[in-house]
């Protein structure tokens, strides 16, 4: 059985994750609202009552890629002074 | 099975009451009501509002009201928005638009100062309006932001053109900045809480990321404990005896989160978000803080609680 699950959901603000979900199940989020869940009941059950949509982890890949690829390109677009300041090109990301 | 004079050191107290303030992980005998008791949990991080403008920020105030100011959300920015524990608003914006600022305070009685390029501007908050008091001697960006509005300190930094990371550290009076005993090492984006009397800065950065922590005790900086890990513009909250670090590196965010007993750090469940250059709750407490946006986080706020109160345990 795979340790995590995975899903796309959007972040609701207050609630959305609780102190109790979080001793509950492992729970990491990522750039376009990708999240990483413990699998097992509890951590089910929250990403469901999200309107989470279940994804493989490779298609979660896709989608975190995607989005830092875009970050990247707008960073790799900006002007030496502005890629100074923003101190470092958005760097990949794996999911675990 | 293990006694708890090994496991902690100590042998359990026996008090007639409840200590007024007591750690987490303490436990004591209380010979009232007959009851050994103590403090036990884990703290964590829960979601909070999402904020209108994502991005890089600063911050001020406490998990429950507090306000963030400026910075690149995206592009230069005057923004601020107010945080009531649930929900941001947004209100009136800053007299001027910087990235890579510095706040302390709390949110009506804040102070934003400095930023990308050398600025020396200092802009206070009183909860609803703003104005300009004050000049730093040494415009920079990414210091430490330390105290309240009318007893702050900007320790550290980022100086361009020439690039340098001055050692310098300034003290606010509520109107003029005047020197202060300089920081051992020169970094910028050191996680700092406290007081001018008692200040901890932690962490930071130059060309590769610091550990390195210091205190301050009014009169001069000492070198103590390093982090757990090294990082630059990590949030931070608490005071030089009781911290809470959060996140950090801009480059490549995380979710670490690491408290300070004033002697040794110990480690805390991560951020679900990973964040850098975020806002945090200077005025918060190592067990009650607010990470808000920042690089990496997009909208995302978290407000992470420490477990507090007695409990009874069972020893059976």
């Amino acid at each position: 059985m795979s340790l995590f699950i995975y899903g796309t959901a959007t972040n609701t603000g207050k609630g959305f994750f609780t102190h109790q979900d979080r001793l509950d199940f492992f729970l990491s989020g990522y750039p376009a609202n990708v999240w990483v869940v413990g699998n097992n009941e509890k951590g089910a059950v929250w990403l469901a009552s999200k309107n989470g949509i279940t994804k493989t982890k490779a298609e979660a890949q896709t989608i975190v890629d995607a989005e830092i690829t875009a970050a990247q390109t707008e960073w790799d677009a900006l002007t030496d002074e502005q890629k100074t300041m923003s101190l470092g090109r958005p760097g990949n990301i794996t999911l675990p | 099975m293990s006694d708890y004079n090994v496991i902690r050191g100590l042998k359990i107290k026996y008090l007639s009451a409840d200590p007024s303030n007591p750690e987490n992980g303490q436990v004591w005998y209380n010979s009232s009501n007959l009851r050994v008791e103590g403090v036990v949990g884990t703290g964590a991080w829960a979601s909070g509002g999402v904020v209108g403008s994502p991005g890089t920020t600063c911050a001020a105030g406490t998990q429950t009201a507090n306000v963030i100011m400026g910075g690149q959300r995206p592009g230069n920015t005057s923004n601020v928005e107010e945080y009531n524990g649930s929900s941001w608003s947004e209100v009136n914006n800053m007299p001027y638009a910087a990235g890579n600022l510095s706040g302390l305070g709390t949110q009506t009685a804040a102070l934003a100062f400095g930023g990308y390029l050398n600025v020396t501007t200092t802009a206070k908050y009183d909860g609803t309006n703003w104005t300009t008091s004050g000049t730093l001697s040494t415009g920079r960006e990414l210091m430490g932001g330390i105290g309240i509005q009318t007893a702050g300190l900007a320790a550290g930094g980022y100086r361009r053109s020439p690039d340098n990371y001055p050692t310098q550290v300034e003290q606010y009076n509520g109107s003029s900045w005047t020197g202060a005993p300089s920081l051992n090492t020169g970094l910028y984006g050191r996680a700092a809480s406290g007081t001018t009397a008692a200040a901890l800065v932690a962490g930071g950065q130059t060309g590769s990321t610091s550990n390195a922590v210091e205190e301050y005790n009014g009169s001069s900086w000492s070198t103590v404990n390093a982090r757990p890990y090294a990082a630059g513009s990590a949030a931070a909250s608490g005071t030089q005896t009781a911290a809470l670090n959060y996140g950090g590196n801009p480059a490549s965010p995380q979710t670490t989160t690491v408290s300070y007993d004033g002697t040794n750090w110990s480690a805390e469940s991560a951020m679900a978000n990973n964040r850098a250059m975020s806002g945090g709750s200077p005025a918060g407490t190592s067990g009650s803080a607010l990470a808000s946006t920042g690089s990496g986080a997009g909208t995302a706020t978290e407000e992470f609680t420490a477990p507090s109160g007695t409990s009874s345990i069972s020893l059976s």
